[in-house]
């Protein structure tokens, strides 16, 4: 069985449902759930912890079914947004909390004094919370839950109140630490940068519903509902009609498909049938430009001439609103830009590789 | 210089100049018949006032018997408060006008509806009785009458401090292996112990000033109200306000000292 086994979970909170919950989760591995606000991320992580109980369903943690456990006997570390501290003990008191509040946890196989030397807190003992910056507090409220030499950990959204360089630094922290220990995480953000950055694997909730878990690599290129793609940052979404499918090798399918009056190739490892209704997804990233030279070169399918709209610098690239047969979403560096001679008001040729479009059946 | 001068005249605000006017009426409204009655005392007559023992006794029977009202307010109040505060349950709103309700019932009802549960023949007078504890013309029917009257004050505020401590810092216990009361008196309490003591301050002051609901409950003992009250009307304002100035000064610098130990322990935390 698997270290995390979340089986079949429903619960009512107040007047939220939450459906039909399962995953499972290797130890070490650590999952992101990615959702908008009010879709049930935090009573989710809640239910796992045990501040609610299930109505239905199960949840394995090591061998053990916690379904009904206390929260305080499920030895599971929970860190919640702005990390929440004590505010009236100092650093020490905070770290050492747990050893107060329970007489088992003195002898836990993690002595404070190391877990307080591998944090690099030595120096913070003293300082109330107040006076600690949004790292030391990460580090602190770790350390406090490490004492209780916890199973695995849930993250609700710590960071979510913090400004973004500040978030990447304590992300790429925060990585280094779970992956050194190798514990098993669940993080809820509704960032998917944070979500794609964390997660060994990735699941996306909407209205209290798992609509799609799965290796990161898996969602990223392969969501399968316009839902999930929308949300994890895919910029160009757009319905098609399947018009034939042609088996080129034992395993790939060429399938063409039309939009509007632009008929695409679509290389896929599934059989669809034709005439079906489906949407198509690119990548911003995946559409190529052309040079002048190689766009008398018409041999592709996937070809297109497009008029330049916009380009929007971002930080370190530039967004490109394409317009023509249809309307794209690119992305590049400046310096394709100037080497392709890409100017608004100008056309331009891109290509799309069969390999990069996905299809979102229903 | 005169730039910065003329820039302050263009950003005038003239609504907080009129609010201000507003807010002048309300303060000196507050504070001149206090001075006026201070200023206007010769103080030898106060200090004969402080000589007198049926004043010194009435001032230190109110003052006792607020301080033990505050204490029994913060004792019962307080786990009110907390449920009222972190949880929700059917008809949490009628709970909540109950709680209320001694702050919209005049103060003689309330000391006539308190004797007919404390009375000798009510409910609880008739099986105290059995213990030799009266309501009727004792301390007891004082503490009791400052109760009903000042426990909204306690309940409110204690319930807006447990309120402002962030849930997540309960939660965050509970995953650390505290129980629920372990959360409560490690975490809640002292982190809302602030509240409550500005609860017990906000009860103590009200049960000193209280007359209605007491007058009623007791006459006698007379507590500093009744018996200024009393002296009002039989040495008229020229008796009646010396006792009233001593009383005032009494209770203004037990309240500074409250007000100075609940800051105190603001700005230690």
């Amino acid at each position: 069985m698997s270290f995390l086994k979340v089986s079949n979970i429903q619960a009512k909170i107040e007047n939220f449902l939450l459906k039909n919950i399962s995953f499972e989760l290797e130890k070490g591995q650590i999952l992101t759930i990615l959702g908008p606000s009010g879709a049930g991320k935090s009573l989710l992580l809640e239910t796992i912890a045990g501040f609610y109980a299930p109505t239905s369903g199960h949840i394995y943690l090591d061998n053990q079914n916690i379904t009904t456990l206390p929260v305080e006997k499920r030895e599971i570390g929970f860190m919640f947004q702005d990390f929440a501290l004590f505010p009236h003990w100092t650093v020490k008191e905070n770290i050492l909390s747990p050893i107060k509040f329970s007489k088992k946890y003195k002898k836990t196989n993690l002595d404070p004094e190391e877990i307080i030397k591998m944090l690099h807190i030595e120096n913070l003992l003293d300082r109330y919370p107040s006076n600690l910056s949004g790292g030391e507090k990460q580090r602190v409220a770790l350390a406090r839950s490490l004492i209780t030499n916890p199973k695995m950990f849930l993250f609700d959204e710590p960071m979510s109140a913090l400004d973004a360089r500040t978030r990447e630094n304590l992300r790429d922290e925060l990585l280094h630490i779970l992956k050194r220990l190798s514990l098993s995480a669940i993080y809820v953000t509704h960032d998917h940068v944070e979500a794609f950055t964390l997660g060994d694997l990735v699941g996306i909730i909407k209205d209290g519903r798992l609509i799609q878990v799965g290796k990161k690599d898996q969602i990223f290129r392969k969501p399968n509902s316009v839902f999930v793609a929308d949300f994890i940052g895919i910029e160009n979404i757009f319905p098609a009609i399947i018009i034939s499918v042609k088996r080129i090798s034992s395993e790939l399918y060429s399938i063409k498909a039309k939009h509007q009056q632009v008929i695409l190739e679509i290389y896929s490892k599934e059989e669809i049938s034709v005439n079906k209704e489906v949407f198509l997804c690119i990548r911003s990233e995946d559409i190529v430009f052309l040079k002048e030279l190689e766009e008398k070169n018409d041999k592709h399918q996937n070809l297109l001439r497009l008029k330049v709209d916009d380009i929007v610098q971002t930080d370190f690239y530039y967004k490109i609103f394409l317009n023509g047969e249809i309307s794209l979403k690119a992305i590049s560096l400046q310096e394709t830009i100037r080497k392709y001679k890409i100017n608004i008001g100008k056309i331009t040729s891109v290509y799309i590789s069969p390999e990069s479009i996905h299809i979102i059946k229903n | 210089m005169k730039n910065m001068l003329n820039s302050k005249r263009i950003h005038f605000n003239w609504l907080f100049l009129s609010f201000w006017l507003f807010a002048m009426v309300i303060l000196g409204f507050i504070l001149l018949p206090l001075l006026e009655m201070l200023f206007e005392q010769p103080i030898d007559l106060v200090l004969k006032a402080a000589q007198m023992p049926d004043v010194t006794h009435s001032i230190f029977l109110s003052l006792e018997a607020s301080f033990i009202t505050a204490i029994i307010a913060a004792i019962f109040g307080t786990p009110l408060s907390y449920i009222l505060a972190r949880s929700q349950f059917p008809y949490k709103s009628l709970v909540e006008a109950i709680v209320n309700l001694p702050l919209a019932v005049p103060h003689t009802v309330a000391g006539i509806a308190l004797l007919f549960v404390f009375g000798r023949t009510g409910p609880i007078g008739r099986i105290t009785q059995n213990f030799g504890i009266s309501f009727w013309g004792t301390i007891f029917g004082i503490i009791v009458g400052m109760l009903f009257v000042s426990l909204p004050y306690m309940v409110n505020s204690a319930r807006l401090g447990f309120e402002s401590v962030d849930i997540r810092i309960e939660k965050a216990a509970r995953t650390l292996g505290a129980s629920n009361s372990q959360v409560f008196f490690y975490i809640s309490l002292p982190l809302a112990f602030r509240y409550i003591l500005s609860g017990i301050v906000l009860t103590y002051a009200r049960s000193i000033a209280e007359f209605g609901a007491v007058i009623i409950l007791a006459y006698h003992p007379e507590t500093a109200p009744v018996k200024i009250y009393e002296l009002f009307l039989t040495g008229g304002l020229k008796q009646s306000s010396a006792a009233a100035v001593l009383l005032l000064l009494v209770t203004i610098s037990t309240f500074i000292l409250f007000r100075y130990l609940t800051n105190f322990n603001k700005s230690r935390s």
